[in-house]
């Protein structure tokens, strides 16, 4: 089991679209980037931070407590007719993070239910960390940002 | 201003003295290698905690650091909606 790619938790984009009208709010600050290896996601029935998968095998360390860390300067775009998500870099300062972090569960921290926006698959390597900085950055809006949803027909 | 090599040798078994940054010590996780190989690693506060393989004499001719930091570039996450004509 592992996390081998990105994608939307697409239980979270039908709450946003249908009667229930769940009140995901891309511009917040408030949204996490939680650390996890060996978790398999499932997109379509995965539904939150702290609910399983989510609730076991989440990676923590020196400066890296649960629950992650905050996303700042959040911000949705049109760029080039794709509905663009995007926030500064993370970096965090003196961590140890000791076990290798496969991807990162973006969720929304601000809504009651924790509810899963997306996983950041971070690819082949090795992030761990030892007194070090741990940094996540993502590309220009133009190129995508976090995600990039084409919306041209 | 201390010397490292004198300190060392006559601190041998009692290396818990703690040192102001300022000193030649540098901050946790940041060590010096002497030329005779003992490798001396710095604790917080620059205090060393332990001498590996010491060897009376030697001055430091090398340092570095065991900070490790990690950055993750993540492809972008696309996706697209899919309109079938009619």
């Amino acid at each position: 089991m592992a996390i081998t790619t990105s994608g939307i938790y697409v239980s979270t984009m039908i709450d946003v679209l249908d009667t229930t009208q769940l009140a995901l709010d891309l511009d917040l600050e408030t949204h996490k980037i939680a650390l996890f290896d060996t978790v398999t996601p499932n997109f379509s029935t995965d539904t939150a931070y702290n609910v399983s998968p989510y609730d076991a095998n989440e990676i923590t360390g020196t400066n890296w407590a649960a629950g992650g860390v905050a996303l700042t300067s959040t911000a949705v775009s049109d760029e080039s007719g794709s509905l663009t998500w995007d926030a500064a870099d993370v970096s965090v300062a003196s961590t140890t993070i000791a076990t290798d972090p496969e991807g990162g569960l973006i969720y929304a921290d601000a809504l009651a239910g924790n509810n899963a926006i997306c996983m950041i698959y971070f690819g082949v390597g090795d992030f761990t960390t030892s007194n070090g900085t741990f940094a996540i950055q993502w590309t220009a809006p133009a190129s995508g940002g976090i995600f990039a949803i084409d919306l041209t027909p | 201003m201390i010397d490292v090599d004198e300190f060392v040798r006559r601190n041998l078994t009692t290396l818990t003295a703690p040192l102001k940054r300022s000193t030649v010590f540098g901050p946790a996780g940041r060590w010096t290698r002497r030329r005779t190989g003992e490798r001396i690693i710095y604790g917080p506060h620059g205090t060393p905690l332990r001498v590996v393989q010491y060897v009376d004499g030697g001055t430091a001719v090398e340092h570095g650091s065991d900070h490790r930091s990690a950055v993750a570039r993540p492809e972008p996450l696309r996706a697209r909606l899919t309109l079938i004509n009619q």
